[in-house]
């Protein structure tokens, strides 16, 4: 649990954000530059009970989660594999550095040509989320202690429960660590590739229509948004799989 | 049950010569101690036993494929229980209430049944590491200093226990203390830097 301290030192942190941006706003004075903090709280208000929003919030996240469940389960079997099969590792090898190295941008360009563009955030999420699983869970799966690898090798353990005992406990720490950085990352190429993409009823065409129409406080209240949805489903699931992974090693 | 053969067996690790033309022959279905000083070669020669190493020179038969160990480390599972430490072994099939009859043997039991490893004493984890080398069965133990930690008392439970449980097995364990030989019994092999010396 956090400290009352701590949390005291972050909210003062975010109140002094807050009223440096307003300063800012106020000293410029040009709403079309940047709005004060207090006009993207209105409209935020407003924006909530607005016909279309919930919908628009679920077209979007249901897609950039999609993707992320595929990644991080293809990720993970794979990761699984190659740790297993030297052969399937360097098999994957060209891929994963192409999809480790490639600006994301580039692939959503390129897979515009191939996909239609309601469906580009969920491939693109899940291109971006791939290759951070893989490598973790696969970096996990390497470090593994020799020594009780040779344990079960003397008592015989099958695979499966070498995975589930010995593996799991080793690849926690990266698969955690992994989901966090890629559930930021999902929802930042998820919302660019729509924002490129314009499918109808996304997050992305609602910031596409803000910076065409100049509206500097729909662009932020819509990015508010995205940054709550992101954080909130980010704990939720960080909480889930804490809970996951104790609930088995109690098995 | 066969007898296991250890012909003239050298092992270096580089510059440092470890076993140079040992021999010696365990007998099967009994207990045999080796003692040594720390670095003549005794869990080198475990080791070559288990098969984790490969010997330069000589030859080891007779040696059983289904064996089972107490290593020198726990090698415990440490997010896991005590049961669960053993089921890995064990597997699904075997009932819960076995596995915690034998560490009830061992002097273990309420919290240390399914509390994580993590949270033991060092003599409670090497208890576990002896219950499941001696439950899993085989037809050859070998125990590197599986003792160690361990107060007299439950030293004197401890070896009871794999006296009782592990009867008309080959049982192969290296030890630094005279009064574990007396508690397990048995053949001794002294060994010394680089050879064996002699038996009793």
């Amino acid at each position: 649990m956090m400290k009352k301290r701590q949390i005291l030192e972050r909210a003062g942190a975010v109140f002094f954000a807050l009223a440096l941006w307003q300063a800012a706003a106020m000293l410029l004075n040009q709403r079309i530059l940047l709005v004060t903090p207090v006009s993207v709280v209105r409209r935020l208000g407003t924006l909530l009970f607005e016909s279309g929003f919930w919908s628009t919030v679920g077209f979007s996240f249901l897609r950039i989660e999609a993707g992320f469940f595929l990644g991080l389960f293809i990720g993970t079997v794979l990761a699984v594999c190659s740790a297993r099969f030297h052969l399937i590792e360097t098999m994957l090898w060209p891929f994963m550095t192409v999809a480790k190295t490639v600006p994301v941008a580039s692939f959503i360009i390129i897979c515009l040509i191939w996909l239609d563009a309601s469906s580009l955030s969920v491939f693109i999420s899940f291109l971006m989320v791939f290759p951070i699983v893989y490598f973790n869970v696969l970096q996990g799966m390497k470090s593994t202690d020799r020594s009780m690898l040779q344990m079960a090798d003397i008592f015989r353990v099958s695979y499966k429960r070498r995975l589930f005992y010995i593996y799991m406990p080793q690849v926690r720490p990266f698969f955690t660590s992994a989901c966090a950085a890629a559930l930021g990352i999902s929802w930042k190429a998820g919302i660019a590739a729509e924002v490129i993409g314009i499918p109808n009823g996304s997050i992305g065409e609602r910031l596409y229509e803000a910076k065409i129409y100049l509206n500097t406080a729909d662009l932020l209240a819509w990015t508010v948004v995205i940054v709550l949805i992101s954080v909130a489903f980010e704990k939720l699931f960080m909480k889930l799989i804490q809970r996951c992974f104790a609930g088995l090693e109690r098995l | 049950m066969k007898d296991i053969v250890v012909e003239q067996v050298s092992k270096r690790f580089g510059e440092k010569r470890v076993l140079e033309h040992f021999s010696a022959v365990f007998a099967g279905g009994e207990t045999t101690c080796i003692m040594g000083d720390s670095g003549c070669g005794k869990t080198t020669l475990l080791n070559l036993l288990m098969g984790f190493e490969k010997a330069d020179g000589g030859r080891i038969t007779g040696v059983p494929e289904h064996m089972s160990t107490v290593f020198q480390e726990d090698r415990l599972c440490e997010a896991f229980g005590a049961v669960s430490n053993i089921r890995l072994v064990l597997g699904r099939k075997v009932p819960a209430e076995w596995i915690r009859d034998h560490l009830r043997e061992l002097g273990l039991d309420g919290d240390a049944f399914d509390k994580p490893v993590s949270e033991f004493s060092g003599g409670m984890k090497r208890r576990v590491a002896i219950a499941r080398a001696v439950s899993y069965g085989g037809d050859v133990l070998f125990m590197d200093e599986p003792f160690k930690g361990l107060d007299e008392s439950t030293k004197k439970m401890a070896a009871a226990y794999v006296r009782r449980h592990a009867a008309g097995r080959t049982v192969i364990m290296v030890t630094h203390d005279e009064s574990e030989v007396e508690l397990m019994g048995g053949h001794l092999i002294r060994m010394v830097r680089g050879a064996e010396e002699d038996h009793a």
